[in-house]
């Protein structure tokens, strides 16, 4: 190397500095001439030409750089030798690029290469590669691996060199991580140093909504001048769609449905503002680089998908999560929430999406005839339960029985194997790698965290925070009682059965769906033919709490410990259904039932009058009164039967008085255990 | 769809009122004329359908038209086998539970007329050729009052309940889900076959006709409730993140010495270096500690490096003790084939630094078995001189291995000084880093992270004299030296 190239190469690099791109173009043109070897005199060329061009060409930049890495690795053995130090800055910005083209697993596997040996960088560098991995570990949602690295850099700039943010980063990592005693102490220090900024702001903003403090909230993202924001093309960030969809995050945390869809469907107004500027960023030309991480779709597309879902609209709620799937592939409760707009739009019932399937259960199919030859048609109610789609693949996204199926085969083998309470950390990690997390190289990175099996407690569920393992519980638990209700529905019973006793056996089930899983155990073994078996399930007995959610175990410490979502929102019914007694009724008309089908039809009569007489009359499901008709029928009473079944058409309170027994003998006092009578008096 | 319309059409013709003037034999003709085997069951669904509703189905030799084609349909298997054999054995046998209850059962069979049931009679035993000549008309006239009236058909209905037993019983316990409603306002204004088949074809044809469903009792099934977690939407939090590509520094740098310095290293992986090229290449890198980063010395390249220039690999291990990767070094280093130099390397290194003792532990274990594997007598001493004192600096009380056994030679051929020896009964039975005398560095920690779990040391084959914890092993080494030797 002469002197002359060294003189080159330093006014090369002065120009470029001083946003010359011209004359550094020009220095390094001639520095090619004296030395046609050193690849890093083209590199930085196509740096400076990138510049130049206003950092819009990420897309050549990509392509010249992967084809440098080719040349300097034409014999591959030293792919992961230190000698890569020689090139570690084509690394880096290869890194770069991946990470503005969202390929975050490529990136990460870059940047923990060359955290392997940060020891001979310049500080600064070292720090660039940290901070860069630390932004790709909270944008996979791996806090633990940020907070450790965030602690390297913290040893690395004891130098005073402090790049400014740490402290957001590590707020953002508690966040996600949920620890709020840690997120409170940082978030104070953040607001101290820089109190006014947007991120600072939506930051605290974001800690009081998960702490419930919802009107905090919103006073704080209020409080940011959104307005003098220099918008997405500059900073790659448009802060009004944020802006509009925290709201609607807040408004659905509140239980107000609509304003938390209006809000979504502006900030998702805003993105497409924000894109449209932009043009197709798919060719990766034409705008900034950092530009290309501002479109939100995905995150606003699954939010809104998600309040759809709650607001009882689950055709448009699938559209939308059926396209954030693409990109969430791998989030098990996005798979259950998929298959819970299948199941909620094929129930029938109010919903006015429900495409032209038989939209109120009723009891009477259809009237054939009249006068002389009129005839009722009695409903089925198996077959409205039972939906095919007939002639369709079910590997086409329609929002069918069949597809839900699929997605809960997802939801679970996205879930960690089951652990037992003592074997932890083997088992832990082997799972996590499974769930398809962004994770690349799982020794790589282990190799950073520092404290992998940490980050073995939680289980990625990307866009939102990972979930901690009593939420993955909770989560099974939901995906086995859906998928025991799919398989009934399929006519897959013996399915239903497994999903149903799976549920039965996992250690913290909520009471509504332990009461759920006898059901389904229930009808599916009567359908296998194995009545005594579902007559054990059926004992009222069996039930005795229906609360939706689990106790959180006291091991659980975090933000949603300080306060529930949900538990401040007051919107979600916390008890399914609306209580045990109505539950136990439930159970006894199932009951009855199952009675019928062994012939002992004074027993199932007398099911049928207890359940009955536990309940509103209103809240008398079809069934039960078809199973009155039954009964009739049965007993030869044609008459009677007609009777139950024009007045439930006509008048809702029909079964007590029409219930026939009760006029024409005395019905025999029905033994009932005693803390079941208890109920009965409530 | 049970029958498409046309076909339903072709019924309703044979069973016609006007079609009853036909001999049975012509209706059969015709039936098997529109239809084949394949048809068979739903027609004849159909044609039970319509025995079950009397209004739909009025006349009596209508009626023998029906139960005709339903059994001649299966005449040629045994009765039993009809699927709609329980239809005839209900019908010549009501249940006795008294003819008051099977009146208001609309929704099954209506019972039949004498001469029906005597028709149906002769149909479950061999019936008479000449039966099938009559009309259906005919037959209904019939003046049954003096032929017999029941037959035994006690075995076609224990071949029923044995069939009916394999059902399961949830099918056993449907009834057919079209129930009889007549207006009692309405009185009944004669019998218009063209309102009949309107009415059959909306029972019988379309998609999930009423024919085919069934009424049973039901399962509520309540759906699942909506998963209730928390903290499930996405919050968006602006970050303004600062990554931009960046300019490569080292551009035309140091390259100058870097090629040098390179091309001695891949000389110093291949043979002995010159004392000029070592002192070059040591003086480089007491100028720059960051070029030993450099100049290619992956973890896989040692073993070469050791062998062929053992000062080098020293002086550049010592550089690396910073890195990251040092245990990686280390660990390729303790797996490497034993060789004088090899164990040079570490017995210098253990002079300069801490090593981690599980390394010490797995290289003596090693060192021995190799010793151990040499069949040459003078090879074997060689190595144990240089493992006695490489051990006991390491590890080990050796007054017992210096006394057995003296070398012959001074030991190592690049004059290695032997450090004086520490206190025996120091240290080897505590966890922890091995405290060394003064004058030693204390530099080395393994990193915690890349800390590779090293295997278990070899157990050595035979141990003739038991002896206390870890000193035992290389006692018992030295004595079986010792005995070699003499």
């Amino acid at each position: 190397m002469t002197d002359q190239e060294k003189e080159m190469a330093a006014s090369a690099y002065e120009a470029f500095s001083a946003g010359k791109y011209d004359e550094s173009l020009k220095h390094l043109e001639a520095l090619q001439e004296l030395n046609k070897e050193d690849y890093k005199i083209s590199m930085n060329k196509a740096v400076v030409e990138f510049y130049k061009s206003g950092q819009t060409t990420t897309g050549t930049l990509k392509q010249t750089l992967m084809a440098m890495k080719n040349q300097v690795h034409t014999s591959a053995e030293d792919v992961d030798g230190l000698d890569d130090v020689e090139n570690s800055l084509l690394y880096y910005n290869q890194a770069i690029i991946h990470y503005h083209m969202r390929q975050y697993s490529e990136a990460i596997s870059i940047g923990e290469k060359l955290y392997q040996f940060l020891e001979p960088f310049e500080e600064k560098f070292a720090q660039a590669v940290c901070f860069l991995l630390v932004d790709l570990y909270l944008l996979t949602f791996q806090p633990e691996k940020a907070l450790h690295l965030l602690a390297v850099l913290d040893k690395l700039s004891v130098q005073g060199n402090n790049k400014n943010g740490k402290g957001e980063y590590k707020v953002r990592a508690y966040i996600q991580m949920k620890s709020s005693k840690a997120c409170k102490r940082e978030i104070k220090s953040v607001m101290n140093t820089a109190g006014n900024s947007a991120p600072s702001l939506f930051l605290k903003s974001n800690f009081e909504y998960l702490r419930g403090n919802y009107r905090k909230a919103v006073k704080l993202l209020n409080s940011s001048n959104i307005a003098e924001h220099p918008g997405p093309i500059k900073t790659g960030e448009c802060v009004r769609c944020m802006f509009w969809n925290n709201l609607g995050c807040i408004h659905f945390a509140m239980g107000k449905h609509n304003l938390g869809i209006f809000y979504f469907k502006k900030a998702l107004q805003e993105n497409d503002h924000t894109c449209a500027q932009l043009g197709d960023a798919k060719k990766f030309t034409g705008i900034p680089m950092c530009a290309l991480l501002a479109n939100k779709r995905y995150e606003l597309l699954y939010n809104c998908g998600i309040q759809l879902l709650h607001i009882g609209r689950p055709l448009a709620a699938f559209e939308c999560l059926m396209e954030a799937v693409q990109v969430y592939h791998s989030n098990p409760r996005l798979w259950l929430r998929l298959a819970e707009c299948c199941i909620s739009a094929n129930k029938g019932g109010s919903e006015q999406e429900s495409k032209g399937l038989p939209c109120k259960k009723g009891i009477v199919q259809s009237i054939v005839g009249q006068g002389y030859h009129r005839k009722i048609v009695l409903a089925s109610q198996s077959t409205q339960n039972t939906i095919y789609s007939e002639g369709q693949s079910a590997a086409i996204p329609v929002a069918s029985m069949e597809f839900a199926a699929i997605c809960l085969r997802n939801a679970l083998l996205l879930l960690p194997e089951h652990q037992q309470q003592d074997t932890k950390t083997e088992n832990g990690s082997k799972s996590f790698s499974q769930s398809g997390s962004t994770e690349s190289g799982s020794e790589n990175s282990d190799a950073c965290s520092g404290k992998g099996q940490e980050a073995d407690k939680f289980l990625s569920a990307a866009p939102s925070s990972p979930l901690r393992k009593q939420e993955v519980e909770n989560l099974r638990c939901s995906i086995l009682a859906c998928s025991a209700y799919v398989a009934l529905a399929l006519g897959d019973n013996l399915m239903a059965l497994n999903h149903a006793e799976k549920l039965l056996h996992q250690t913290k089930v909520s009471g509504s769906l332990k009461f759920l899983g006898h059901l389904y155990a229930a009808e599916a073994l009567i359908s296998l033919d194995r009545i005594s078996d579902a007559i054990t399930h059926l004992n009222p007995e069996n039930v005795s709490d229906v609360s939706m959610g689990v106790l959180s175990s006291e091991q659980d410490q975090g933000l949603s410990h300080v306060c529930s979502v949900y538990a401040a929102g007051k919107q979600t019914p916390l008890c399914y259904p609306s209580s045990v007694t109505s539950a136990r009724a439930m159970m006894l008309f199932n009951l009855g039932s199952a009675y019928c089908l062994r012939s002992e039809y004074d027993k199932a009569r007398k099911c049928l009058h207890q359940a009955a007489s536990m309940v509103n009359t209103k809240e008398i499901p079809p069934e039960a009164i078809l199973l009155g008709v039954y009964l009739e029928l049965q007993n030869g009473n044609t008459q009677l039967a007609l009777q139950i079944i024009k007045r439930n058409q006509l008048l809702p309170t029909a079964v007590q008085r029409v219930s026939p027994d009760s006029r024409k003998k005395p019905v025999q006092p029905f033994q009932l255990p005693s803390s079941f009578t208890q109920v009965q008096r409530k | 769809m049970t029958l498409a319309p046309k076909e339903l059409s072709n019924l309703l013709s044979i069973i016609s009122e006007e079609a009853c003037t036909n001999t049975f034999e012509s209706l059969s003709t015709h039936f098997h004329h529109y239809f084949g085997k394949a048809e068979h069951f739903r027609v004849g669904s159909v044609l039970v359908m319509l025995l079950q509703q009397p209004d739909l189905l009025p006349s009596s030799p209508q009626r023998l038209t029906a139960l005709y084609l339903l059994w001649e349909m299966y005449r040629t298997e045994p009765l039993a086998a009809n699927p709609f054999a329980a239809v005839f054995a209900h019908l010549l046998n009501p249940a006795p539970a008294g003819e008051e209850q099977e009146k208001v059962l609309s929704g099954f069979l209506p019972p039949i007329t004498q001469p029906e049931k005597f028709f149906l009679s002769q149909l479950m035993l061999a019936p008479p050729r000449d039966l099938f000549k009559k009309t259906p008309r005919q037959v209904s006239c019939m003046d049954v009052g003096n032929m017999p009236q029941s037959i035994d058909i006690s075995g076609l209905q224990l071949a029923l309940a044995e069939r009916q037993s394999e059902l399961p019983t949830q099918s056993k316990a449907s009834f057919p889900s079209i129930l009889n409603d007549p207006d009692p306002d309405s009185s009944n204004s004669g019998f218009d076959s063209s309102v009949a088949n309107q009415i059959i074809e909306s029972l019988v044809t379309g998609p999930r006709p009423p024919l085919e469903s069934h009424f049973r009792p039901e399962f509520i099934r309540p759906p699942p409730p909506l998963h209730v977690c928390e903290d499930e939407l996405a919050w968006l939090n602006p970050t303004e993140p600062d990554h931009s590509v960046q300019w490569d520094r080292s551009m035309c740098v140091k390259n100058s010495t870097g090629v040098e310095i390179k091309r001695i290293m891949s000389k110093a992986f291949k043979s002995p270096l010159s004392a000029q090229q070592q002192s070059q290449l040591l003086a480089e890198l007491e100028k720059d500690p960051k070029l030993v980063y450099h100049i290619g010395l992956s973890p896989a390249k040692l073993p070469d490096l050791v062998e062929n220039n053992p000062l080098v690999a020293i002086e550049m291990l010592l550089k690396l003790m910073q890195s990251s990767q040092i245990t990686e070094y280390f660990s390729v280093l303790v797996n490497m084939d034993m060789s004088l130099h090899s164990m040079e390397v570490v017995n210098r290194l253990t002079t300069a630094v801490d090593l981690p003792p599980e390394f010490i532990h797995l290289y003596i274990s090693n060192c021995i078995s190799t010793c151990e594997q040499i069949k040459d007598k003078y090879m074997q001493v060689g190595h144990s001189t240089v493992t006695v004192p490489a051990s006991d600096q390491m590890l080990v009380p050796v007054p017992l291995l210096n006394s057995d056994l003296s070398p012959p030679e001074p030991p190592g051929p690049s004059g290695l000084r032997l450090p004086p020896v520490p206190d025996p009964k120091q240290d080897h039975q505590r966890p922890g880093p091995v405290h060394r005398g003064p004058g030693l560095l204390h530099r080395v920690q393994p990193h915690p992270r890349s800390r590779r779990p090293l295997p278990p040391p070899q157990d050595p084959g035979h141990r003739r004299k038991p002896h206390r914890g870890q000193t035992r092993q290389i006692m018992l080494r030295s004595e079986t030296l010792h005995r070699k030797q003499t």
